[in-house]
């Protein structure tokens, strides 16, 4: 019963969290945007200190269900140590607690997540899970979007509608792809070896979890030294032959209860148990995400060239060379936005405008950085700020959004239309809060000239994304490193 | 008599090949009554039963008259637009007979219409028939040549096209226009003499009525008016129809509500002829909505006939022009007027709800010829334009966020354009460039439409979020450069746009004592001391203009209200541009609001008096 109700909840958390990452509309977040917050380390980050304690209380009361049912990436080992553990019965062995590795990596974690985040980021297990639905499985659910609203618009309906889908970082795909690999074989190869050496949020929840209240406990007079629970134990951390279990390791999951024949183990208050593992299907994804985003980039240019006809070829734009990238709106600052950030992705997979990508630098690998290529951080949109369960990206209300200074418009006059004599004015147009003016040509001159208003400029990119100039615009934006009320 | 009635025959033999409603309408005499009236909602089209109103000399004008500027070219197009080829003079002359059999009396013409080939047309048309069945009017389109004697080539000229002795209705041609409507207008009919000149024809009976015509800067119409009591006209013609009445200056900026015009002359007893009863054809077809709510009301009648209605249907108004090229046009006008049917109230209403339909969401005539394309920026042209009309037609350009429909309208306009038109082909792409412009038939300005659906989209993508200060300005400041409104006010999610001339709307407000100023973000296009007056009075919070002076720009900021402008200047010019503003002279040595309140409200009273 325990058990059934633990897979109960771990699927409906694991599909809600991966659909955050899924859903482009935004609509899931209202109701479940909390998943994301109550994750650990985003958590700390934001300083919820409600969250932080809850999460505390309940693994002191209940043990590590916290690995179990909501740590997303808990879940996915599950899902492959499970279809392992179908093909391999009893296919686990006891092995001993190594606390003074685990404790040193957590040491390392938390050095690294002070003085170099992008390497703590790597490990930490909701963010690492985040990259990949957000990279590898978002893609796919795109695409069968764009099959459906195909379909609903064969139909005239207006139920779907398609979405662009594009690689937004070859690095964050491939450390997605990699953490991916890695961290499914390890789960097929010894189960929750991963939560139970290398994983952070682990070792803290073990810690605490030698002192749950409620623990699966082994009744000695009962057990007949079958060992079955300790082969079935993903977390390798009974020992059958000393009617023991390692609680620093123990994620809970309660299979031991429903494996042991002689019913000599119970979930109750007292010392001394056992746990092993389940669940559904998932192998061929990473073929076909993989395949797939492979062929993505033939499938745009396909489609670029169906589109010819009476309609002039549009050059892509290319990214400008910024000294500093912009931080979404609601970042503070970007000192604030980087130790902050674990570069979960769910702000990249959420952004409607296609602004936000993960970074492909070293110093901010994977986390989003804001570019204007493919569109801009629209006035009234605020869905990243909604999102980020860290703080990295604070709430922020649209009055506060349109009045926030990311950065400002710089003009490079060679580029410029209406400096060369043009009739254009695109940028100032556009402009949400008017900073540009397009200044008259003085007497025996063509060239009109682009003012940029640098006071009342917010940064949000409409200027560059809507230049008619290709492939680099003739005004970008330059980030700031402080974000500025106006 | 005999030429008569073979011209009758011949008519009769032609209109036959012509159409078959034209056959019907001939044929109506020699049919059985029952049998027509069963033959199609268009029924017979009456010879005896036209509306006539009595000119102040007497005349029996029709309701109906009959424009010259569109008479039919060899081509069977119109005149205006068929540039190069000759008029058919054979449709010209049935189409004028038919006009006279079915009642019309008048008929207006220009030495300018037709590239000059409609005066002559019309002589030889009308000559054929008795002089007293007939009225002509035509005009001195001195447009190019303002000298007394080609003035007067022209004059003289009319009569002999004309081939008469007597011009009934003489005007002067489209007063107003110009760079600076005053020189223009002393230049063409003052200084040369030539106005003395006609006032004397007329009291030797060459002119029967004289007149004006007038488009453009309304104060030359003002100017005209003042000075009836010497000129005394007998007659004025001006554009008036549903959509002009109230909402002119959204067609055109130069423009003047119907409204306005049709209540000065009203006032001194001038009778009024009417053109652009469809506002240039456009009245003739509305888009599918429009469309829908005018047959739901009148199954069986054209969309023109309740334009027709609207421009007859003021007492003061002698007659309707209308440019008439077709036979199918000349006999559903008739019909119309035969005898006119005066809307009631609720049709008033219906035809109000019309014009705001019209004003807002004007069908878009592209007919996808490609002729713009390829746009070099790559924009889809007609692409948006098919977009835009398709939702049009179907109910999805739906602005008002409170509408039940909105949300529906608003998801289904937004998915279905990134449907159709690839994102970078849409319509923020445009940068006004123009390349497009003159390959356009159909002489849709096209960015301007373009930036029109850009901007629609834009609110749509808003979808009424409340937005910082600055961003809140800027949408007020577009919304007063697209709509040429004279201030927008913005609080609480509310709007309200205002058309009066200069601080007229902002006075009333404050005179009202309307607490919606209080608090509330405006934008305007020049602020000068007067109006800074006013905005302190009302208690606004933020201003945004285009230009302000010196001082306005201290006294606001003196009250801690926040402004932000393009240009400052040290004083407020008056609109021709010669002297300082007339409200900013008169608030000038005012030092508190309270002080300058009763020298505005006795400037707006002067204004209104029309002793400014």
């Amino acid at each position: 019963m325990l058990r059934k109700i633990r897979i109960g909840l771990a699927v409906l958390f694991f599909i809600l969290l991966t659909l955050l990452f899924l859903d482009f509309t935004g609509a899931l977040h209202h109701w479940f945007g909390w998943m994301a917050k109550i994750q650990f380390v985003p958590a700390v980050l934001a300083i919820n200190v409600a969250v932080v304690i809850g999460l505390i209380v309940i693994t002191l009361l209940f043990g590590r269900v916290y690995c179990s049912v909501i740590c997303p990436l808990g879940i996915f080992q599950d899902i492959f140590s499970g279809m392992a553990s179908r093909i391999k019965k009893n296919r686990f062995h006891y092995h001993k607690n190594r606390p003074i590795l685990r404790g040193v990596i957590l040491l390392i974690f938390i050095i690294l997540l002070i003085f170099l985040p992008p390497i703590a980021r790597l490990i930490e297990p909701y963010s690492a899970f985040g990259r990949m639905a957000a990279n590898l499985f978002a893609p796919l659910y795109a695409w069968c979007n764009n099959l459906l609203a195909q379909i609903a618009e064969r139909a005239q309906s207006y139920a779907f509608y398609s979405v662009d889908v594009w690689l937004k970082s070859l690095s964050s795909l491939i450390i997605a792809a990699v953490t991916f690999v890695v961290i499914a074989a390890l789960a097929v190869w010894k189960g929750r070896i991963w939560c139970n050496t290398v994983c952070p949020v682990g070792t803290i929840m073990g810690f605490l979890s030698k002192y749950a209240y409620f623990k699966p406990v082994i009744n000695t007079d009962k057990c007949n030294h079958c060992g079955l629970c300790g082969r079935n134990c993903k977390a390798e951390c009974i020992n059958s032959q000393e009617q023991a279990i390692d609680y620093s390791r123990c994620v809970a999951c309660m299979n031991c209860l429903s494996n042991c024949h002689q019913k000599a183990i119970s979930y109750k208050h007292i010392p001394k148990v056992t746990a092993a593992d389940d669940q559904p299907d998932q192998s061929k994804r990473k073929f076909l995400a993989i395949t797939a985003l492979f062929t993505a980039g033939s499938v745009l240019k396909a489609q670029a060239q169906k589109v010819d006809g009476g309609l002039a070829v549009i050059e892509d734009k290319k990214v400008p060379e910024r000294k500093l990238s912009p931080c979404p709106p609601g970042a503070r600052s970007y000192n604030n936005f980087y130790h902050r950030c674990t570069s979960c992705q769910l702000c990249v997979a959420e952004c409607p405008n296609h602004v936000l990508r993960p970074s492909n630098k070293l110093t901010s690998l994977m986390q989003p950085e804001m570019s204007y290529e493919r569109g801009y951080c629209r006035p009234e949109c605020t869905r990243c700020s909604e999102v980020c369960p860290t703080g990295a990206i604070e709430r922020i209300t649209p009055v506060e959004k349109s009045s926030i200074q990311i950065g400002h418009a710089v003009w490079i006059k060679e580029n410029c239309l209406a400096y060369n004599g043009g009739n254009c004015g695109n940028c100032a147009r556009h402009c949400p809060v008017g900073a540009i003016q397009i200044l008259p040509a003085s007497e025996g001159s063509v060239q009109q000239t682009v003012a940029v208003n640098t006071e009342r400029c917010i940064g949000c990119g409409a200027c560059e994304n809507l230049c008619p100039v290709r492939p680099l615009s003739a005004i970008y934006v330059e980030g700031h490193e402080q974000q500025r009320i106006l | 008599m005999s030429q008569e009635k073979y011209i009758n025959r011949r008519d009769f033999l032609k209109v036959l090949g012509g159409g078959a409603a034209a056959t019907a309408a001939i044929m109506a005499g020699c049919t059985p009554k029952e049998y027509t009236s069963s033959g199609g909602p268009q029924g017979e089209v009456p010879t005896d039963k036209m509306t006539y109103h009595t000119s102040s000399r007497g005349d029996k004008v029709s309701l109906l008259g009959y424009g010259c500027m569109r008479l039919p070219t060899v081509n069977g197009a119109s005149g205006r637009e068929d540039k190069n080829a000759d008029l058919d003079q054979e449709a010209v002359n049935r189409l004028i007979d038919y006009a006279l059999d079915h009642g019309v009396t008048l008929f207006d013409t220009s030495p300018a219409y037709c590239q000059g080939q409609s005066e002559k047309a019309v002589g030889i048309a009308l000559s054929r028939h008795p002089r007293n069945k007939y009225l002509v009017s035509t005009k001195l389109s001195n447009f190019t040549a303002y000298s007394r004697e080609e003035s007067l080539k022209m004059y003289h000229k009319s009569f002999k096209e004309l081939q008469v002795d007597v011009i009934d209705y003489y005007l002067l041609h489209s007063i107003g226009g110009g760079k600076d409507w005053m020189k223009t207008l002393s230049d063409r009919y003052l200084d040369n003499g030539i106005l003395e000149f006609l006032l004397k024809e007329r009291e030797e009976g060459r002119i029967r009525h004289l007149g004006f015509s007038y488009h453009g800067d309304v104060r030359a119409f003002d100017y005209l008016l003042s000075k009836h009591d010497e000129y005394k006209w007998d007659f004025v013609l001006i554009q008036l129809n549903y959509v002009d009445w109230k909402h002119a200056k959204q067609i055109n900026p130069r423009n003047t509500n119907a409204e306005y015009l049709y209540s000065e002359l009203e006032k001194r007893g001038i009778q009024a002829f009417v053109m652009e009863p469809l506002l240039g054809g456009a009245l003739a077809s509305l888009n599918d909505h429009a469309t829908q709510l005018l047959r739901q009301k009148e199954p069986e009648a054209s969309t023109a006939s309740w334009a027709f209605r609207f421009a007859g249907s003021k007492p003061k108004i002698l007659t309707v022009l209308s440019g008439m090229t077709y036979m199918e046009h000349l006999q559903d006008n008739i019909r119309t007027y035969s005898p006119l049917k005066e809307l009631t109230d609720e049709e008033y209403a219906l035809l109000e709800e019309i014009a705001d339909i019209y004003v807002n969401f004007p069908i878009i005539p592209c007919t996808s010829c490609q002729y713009c394309m390829p746009c070099p920026y790559g924009i889809d042209i007609p692409g948006i334009f098919a977009h835009y009309n398709k939702c049009l037609n179907e109910g999805y350009i739906v602005e008002d966020r409170r509408s039940p429909e909105y949300k529906k309208a608003r998801r289904a306009f937004l998915v279905e354009y990134d449907r159709s038109i690839e994102r970078l082909r849409q319509a923020d792409h445009c940068i006004n460039c123009g390349r497009c412009q003159p390959a356009c038939p159909q002489q849709i300005a096209i960015p301007k439409e373009l930036h029109r659906i850009d901007r629609f989209t834009e609110d749509l993508k808003r979808n009424g979020a409340e937005l910082g200060s600055a961003a809140l300005l800027t949408g007020l400041i577009r919304h007063l450069d697209e709509g040429n409104y004279s201030c927008v006010i913005y609080k609480n999610g509310e709007m309200r746009t205002g058309t009066q001339r200069g601080v007229l709307d902002l006075y009333g407000m404050v005179k009202s004592k309307d607490t919606f100023l209080k608090d509330a973000s405006m934008a305007d296009k020049v602020v000068g001391k007067g109006a800074a007056y006013l905005m302190v009075l009302g208690g606004i919070k933020e201003l945004r203009t285009h230009v302000i002076c010196t001082p306005a720009l201290q006294l606001l900021q003196k009250h801690n209200i926040k402004v932000t402008f393009d240009k400052e200047v040290d004083y407020i010019i008056n609109r021709s541009k010669t002297d300082w503003c007339p409200l900013e002279k008169r608030v000038k040595e005012c030092r508190t609001p309270e002080e300058a309140w009763p020298v505005i409200e006795q400037f707006v009273n002067d204004l209104l008096a029309g002793n400014i």
